[in-house]
């Protein structure tokens, strides 16, 4: 989280404006849920230094030495949109960028990790659209590195490849009977509720009275919440009419999160767990607040413990659902023949079964690799030095997001990760240390054409847009997403035949 | 912190706006290492913007010559002050002496009046060149308001100000004081005013096609169409006098010509000025009925009411009704300031004036009249480039930069260019300076002194405040006012010193306040008057001459030199004091409700309420905080986020169009086009939309390093030199007529 020091602020509202995601307030119109904010606010700038020197800024502006440059973008999740914003504003007239995207859709996990009723966060969405409207911009959607178009070929035709693919598939327990139905990966379960069309065959069973949740960070809570809010806040959000549907129907009324260590150690952001406890009618409790932690104890680390005790300390009437956190708890088994119903895990107390028509397992993201880069084959990252590809034949090859460093970071940690790869980039491109292109060599879009690849672009993805957004609209949402990629491909033939493909 | 040895904290005011915010800046020897609003000052109380916490930044900015640079070929070379001003001599030899048939002219822009020396100093330039054609950035800005206040008072010095402080019932037109800090009437902290208005009761309306962020503050958002304002004035004037709401009180006595105002705003009803105001007759007639039954109101406009096609109507309506709803001169309502240093509404016979005589002159190619001793800014470009005697041959520039600032900026880039001589005193190589022969850069504000000579005449409360330069010049560098007075030596080749060009300045400003017996001087010796001055030379002789002349000498609030000098937070002179009668410098002091001039024009403003609103677009201006003009583009920390230099356009008119959010997009005038980034912003109304001025003209030609990695689209490319108001020939930047097409699929094309 960013904080902005009562002490030194001197209240000009420039910052307003510039807040991709609207969360700056004044205190005097905080709006009635965040009115605690102020006070975290000021406790947590207190330990600044406020007669320290105001570090220099500086802008960074077209290098006009840079020439004409091609870089191919492979995934227009958030680390591919900021690498390309990046490279637009330190590239010349001379730039062109083609971001390559598997869906119709794009915007990876801002459009379908964020969670559905955090529309404020999805915002940064309308940011990525308004950069990268950009006439260097070209974007080849529809379109899989892999399937449609081989990592080497993408190479050959531009002179530098940033991957940006994120690490697509959930983290395995690593536990006996993961398997066996009613056991998922949060991923899956996630993608689900908020329409990707990777995750949308699944049938998740929400008959039984309680769900366990292995892992306690920003994506279990996620998923608690989602699981124990009440239709009105589903409603609200750009979950699928679908899953807001199969989820209203629910009857899971107890949503347990396991982790392994101390409260104190616990994944999750205080402002995740607030959100948490501002929900109607949920209860939330926790076991073994009193597991010592195994690291030393922050302020931070201390605040969020000290902020879970309240929350459970406090009097909620009409409980509708609870949220269980379970501390210094080790899974060991889902338990269950052909269908789990429950997890074992082990405790200081000992070996316990937690009840459980469902079990999800939210720790952590790994990816599925793509040919052409060799990956650590633990984290499921492209194996670089700080963002450049390491490795045989891989000049020109760079990495930014998930791929380079691992699950972890919110959504705006990706702007320094991807502007520190680009800086890269453009460093090597000044050095002459790219190799440039074959210009002569068949184009990216006529290779496509000749394979028969079904090429969609910034206009198909409006076409989509509005139609997800007139859908929704028709029933007071925000949005009806379209997860079905063939029916998506339908609305974009419609558009186009109606001539409105233009903008 | 531990502060160490080398650390100090500085006071001063801000010179970056008209607000005049205190600061607190805090020193490792020449290294700002942060800068606070002052808590202390009498005026600003700890307020700040963003611009005031950049002086360090301008200070150590690379691009800041610290030396002056004359013209070798394409590129320019560095040289001594001398091997300078003895270039400048050489150039302008051929041109001296011709009087009214002159071929060289003078533009001033306006960081020239927020500076100590440089307001003061200026005078001695033109001197020196020795033209009468003289050009001000204020037929690009406020002329209308000076005009109306000349007509009105007898001075263009003699504003009306809002007393904020004290108001209940505060009408805003066509101005932002939540991005710009308010103009035309000094008060920093303009946004906490308007709070502390709100909280004791009062109320905020805004007047603004644009849902601005002081609209989003306000009580009541009015929004008309573009460019209408003065027809709603008139029509809220007609509802003031079909209701008999009209009540002078005790200006009463002064003023003449309301029975012509009458029968003038008769023409405008609420239900005829609708359709072409797009206001609601009813919310005009709850206006003028709010306006009169408020205890204490008062209706101010700036930009938006000034640099449009009918700038000088509603300038004069504003003051009309201030005056018709008996607002004028008393607390809360519209008020003249008296400031320390004096200004022409406190010399001389109170109550006697010259008046107001335009038209001495005129321009060679359109016959512009001269107002106020300038030609319009619309017209330099032509008399450079229009071939024939008289065409100007060589040029001063004094801290401005007309290619971005004036219409047409292709024109005025290509008169600048053609010029035979041209001489600035710039600190950059911008747009305009890069044509020059000779550039002479002043010290960076923090090597300054200063002391608000303009702002306090059009401040809201009566306050007094200099301030020391806070670090030395480095070698090489000059003091501004010896730069003036050596440029002015070069200019008429008299070969004076510095020093003595200061010396006749200041006889000649002794020499302006004897000549009346209310005067300060009168009866005594200039030269012994000189003596009792403090200082013994520059601009701070200059200011203990004005203070110890103006308008408090005489009364328990004396303030000197030396008094502010103790008092580095400033001297409060307390609440502005009602001074009619002896404020008025008319010929006949009375204040004329229906100067000719003014009332001349009326007939054009019906006619354009009688062809009706039309369609299209209207392209106007955006205020940005962290923005002054063409000013602020090369300070790092000014520069960062989010692109500014954007068309804002309406949701409703984006999607007419097809331009989605982020697009490129080209913006045609009936003179060119330009291409910018489009932002769908929901606080523009149908058929209006926005772009910032003062971005780069030619990027690639500036030295401006920051400025030069995010130009921006110099709007003024687009403004034509002949859409103007006509009483007052001010540029008409608001409402010019627009096309908007998308670009797209143009690869060539670039994010200018």
């Amino acid at each position: 989280m960013l904080y902005i020091d009562p002490r030194t602020c001197i209240d000009c509202g420039a910052c307003v404006v510039e807040c991709p995601v609207d969360a700056i307030f004044p205190e005097a119109a905080l709006p009635t849920s965040l009115l605690e904010y102020a006070a975290i606010n000021a406790e947590s700038t207190q330990l600044r230094d406020v007669s320290a020197p105001v570090p220099r800024r500086h802008v960074v502006g077209p290098e006009p030495e840079l020439g004409p440059l091609t870089v191919a973008v492979i995934g227009c999740g958030p680390s591919g949109a900021y690498a390309a914003t990046e490279l637009l504003a330190r590239g010349g007239p001379q730039l062109r960028i083609d971001m390559i995207e598997r869906l119709t859709a794009p915007w990876g996990l801002a459009r379908a990790g964020v969670a559905p009723d955090h529309l404020d966060t999805k915002a940064i969405a309308d940011v990525f659209a308004s950069r990268l409207r950009d006439p260097r911009v070209r974007f080849w959607m529809n379109v899989e590195v892999g399937r449609d178009v081989t990592l080497r070929e993408l190479q050959e035709r531009a002179d530098a490849v940033i991957i940006a693919s994120g690490l697509p598939k959930g983290r395995l327990l690593g536990i006996a009977n993961e398997f066996v139905s009613g056991s998922h990966s949060a991923v899956d379960f996630v993608g689900w509720y908020n329409g990707h069309p990777d995750h949308q065959a699944y049938d998740f069973d929400l008959s039984g009275d309680s769900a366990v949740i292995v892992g306690n960070g920003n994506v279990a809570l996620d998923i608690a919440r989602i699981l124990v809010a009440d239709d009105a806040r589903l409603r609200a959000s750009d979950m699928p009419g679908a899953a807001v549907e199969h989820i209203s129907r629910s009857r899971i009324r107890k949503v347990t999160l396991v982790g392994r260590r101390s409260a104190y150690e616990a994944a999750f952001t205080t402002s995740e767990l607030r959100a948490l406890g501002d929900l109607p009618g949920v209860a939330i409790v926790a076991q073994g607040l009193d597991v010592e932690p195994t690291s030393r104890v922050t302020p931070a680390m201390a605040g969020k413990r000290d902020l879970l005790e309240r929350l459970t300390a406090r009097d909620v009437t009409d409980v509708r659902r609870t949220v269980e956190f379970r501390f210094g708890c080790v899974p060991e088994a889902v338990v269950g023949e052909r269908k789990a119903t429950g997890l074992r895990v082990m405790t200081n107390a000992g070996l316990e079964v937690i009840d459980a028509g469902l079990v999800l397992s939210a720790v952590g993201s790994t990816g599925s690799g793509l040919v052409g880069a060799d990956v650590d084959r633990a984290r499921g990252t492209v194996l670089n030095d700080d963002g450049r590809v390491t490795g045989e034949g891989q000049r020109g090859m760079y990495v930014v997001g998930w791929a380079k460093r691992g699950p972890s970071g919110s959504l705006g940690t990706n702007r320094e990760c991807s502007a520190g790869t680009v800086q890269h980039l453009i460093e090597d491109a000044l050095a002459g240390q790219l190799r440039r292109s074959v210009k002569e060599r068949e184009s990216l879009g006529d290779l496509l054409m000749r394979r028969g690849v079904r090429v969609t672009e910034w206009s198909d993805w409006r076409a989509i847009d509005r139609e997800e957004v007139r859908r929704g609209g028709a029933d007071g949402r925000p949005r009806e997403k379209l997860v079905d990629v063939q029916e998506a491909l339908n609305v974009i033939d419609l558009a186009r035949r109606a001539g409105g493909g233009q903008v | 912190m531990k502060l160490e040895p080398m650390m100090r904290t500085a006071t001063r005011t801000c010179p970056l706006c008209e607000a005049t915010c205190g600061l607190s800046i805090t020193l490792d020897g020449d290294r700002v290492l942060r800068t606070a609003g002052d808590e202390l000052d009498v005026f600003s109380r700890g307020y700040m913007c963003p611009k005031g916490a950049t002086l360090g930044e301008l200070y150590d900015d690379p691009d800041w010559l610290h030396g002056p640079v004359v013209r070798d070929g394409e590129s320019f070379r560095s040289v001594d002050w001398d091997t300078a001003f003895a270039r400048v001599d050489e150039l302008f030899a051929p041109f001296r002496g011709r009087g009214r048939d002159s071929v060289t002219a003078t533009f001033m822009g306006n960081p020239g009046a927020h500076n100590l020396a440089g307001s003061l100093y200026s005078r001695v330039v033109v001197r020196g060149l020795g033209s009468p054609f003289f050009f001000t950035s204020g037929t690009v800005d406020h002329r209308p308001k000076e005009l109306v206040s000349a007509l009105l008072y007898g001075s263009q010095q003699t504003l009306a100000v809002p007393d904020i402080d004290r108001t209940d019932f505060l009408v805003l037109l066509g101005a932002n004081p939540y991005e710009s800090n308010g103009s035309l009437a000094t008060a920093p902290g303009w946004p906490r005013r308007l709070e502390a208005l709100r909280e004791r009761g009062g109320e905020v309306v805004v007047v603004d096609p644009v849902r601005t962020r002081t609209a989003e503050n306000a009580d009541w958002h009015i929004r008309p169409r573009v460019g209408s304002d003065a027809a709603l004035l008139m029509s809220v004037a007609f509802v003031l006098f079909d209701e008999g709401l009209v009540d002078l009180k005790d200006a009463g006595g002064l003023v003449v010509g309301v029975d012509e105002l009458a029968a003038i705003a008769r023409g405008f009803s609420p239900e005829s000025t609708s359709a072409f105001t797009g206001v609601s007759p009813d919310a005009v007639r709850e206006l003028a009925r709010r306006l009169s039954a408020a205890p204490r109101a008062v209706v101010y406009g700036r930009l938006g009411t000034t640099a449009t096609e009918f700038g000088s109507i509603s300038s004069w309506l504003i003051d009309a009704i201030n005056i018709l709803t008996g607002n004028l001169d008393r607390p809360g309502g519209a008020m003249f300031p008296m400031p320390a240093a004096g200004c022409a509404n406190t010399r001389g016979e109170s109550k006697v004036g010259f008046g107001f005589r335009p038209a001495r002159f005129h321009s060679r190619v359109r016959g512009a009249p001269e107002i106020f001793g300038e030609l319009p800014l619309s017209c330099l470009a032509e008399e450079i480039l229009t071939p024939g005697a008289g065409k100007y041959r060589a040029m001063v520039v004094i801290g401005g930069n007309p290619v971005v600032s004036g219409p047409s900026s292709e024109a005025m880039s290509t008169a600048f260019a053609s010029l035979d001589a041209l001489v600035c005193i710039d600190p950059y190589i911008n747009d305009t300076t890069r044509h020059a022969d000779v550039i002479l850069p002043p010290p960076s504000p923090l090597q300054r002194s200063h002391f608000d000579t303009y702002f306090y005449t059009w401040a809201v409360r009566n306050v007094a405040n200099y301030s020391e330069p806070v670090l030395p010049l480095r070698p090489g560098q000059l003091d501004e006012w010896e730069i003036m007075c050596r440029l002015a030596s070069a200019l008429d080749g008299s070969g004076r010193s510095a020093r003595e060009v200061d010396d006749q300045l200041a006889l000649d400003m002794i020499a302006e306040r004897s000549r009346h017996p209310d005067d300060a001087y009168y009866d005594l010796s200039p030269h012994e008057v000189l003596a009792s001055l403090v200082p013994s030379a520059g601009p701070e002789r200059l200011l203990d001459l004005m203070l110890k002349s103006g308008p408090y000498r005489d009364s328990s609030r004396a303030v000197t030199l030396a008094d502010l000098l103790a008092n580095p937070h400033g001297v409060d002179l307390g609440p502005l004091e009602p001074r009619l009668p002896d404020v008025l410098r008319t010929p006949d002091g009375q204040i004329n409700l229906a100067p000719d001039i003014l009332v001349e024009d009326v007939s054009r403003l019906a006619e354009a309420v009688t062809d009706g609103p039309g369609t299209g677009l209207r392209l106007i201006g955006r205020r940005q905080m962290r923005s002054n003009n063409s000013w602020m583009h090369n300070v790092p920390s000014l520069m960062t986020g989010k692109d500014r230099s954007t068309l804002h356009m309406s949701p409703a008119d984006a999607e007419t169009r097809r331009i989605d959010d982020g697009q490129l997009v080209r913006v045609s005038s009936s003179l060119s086009s330009v291409t910018a980034v489009a932002e769908v912003n929901v606080r523009l109304p149908e058929g209006v939309c926005s772009l910032p001025h003062g971005f780069l003209h030619q990027p690639d030609a500036v030295a401006l390093s920051t400025a030069r990695a995010r130009p921006g689209v110099n709007t003024n490319r687009l403004t034509p030199d002949n859409v103007l108001d006509v009483p007052s020939w001010t540029t008409a930047f608001n409402g010019l007529r627009v096309e908007v097409t998308p670009v797209d699929k143009t690869p060539e094309a670039t994010r200018r």
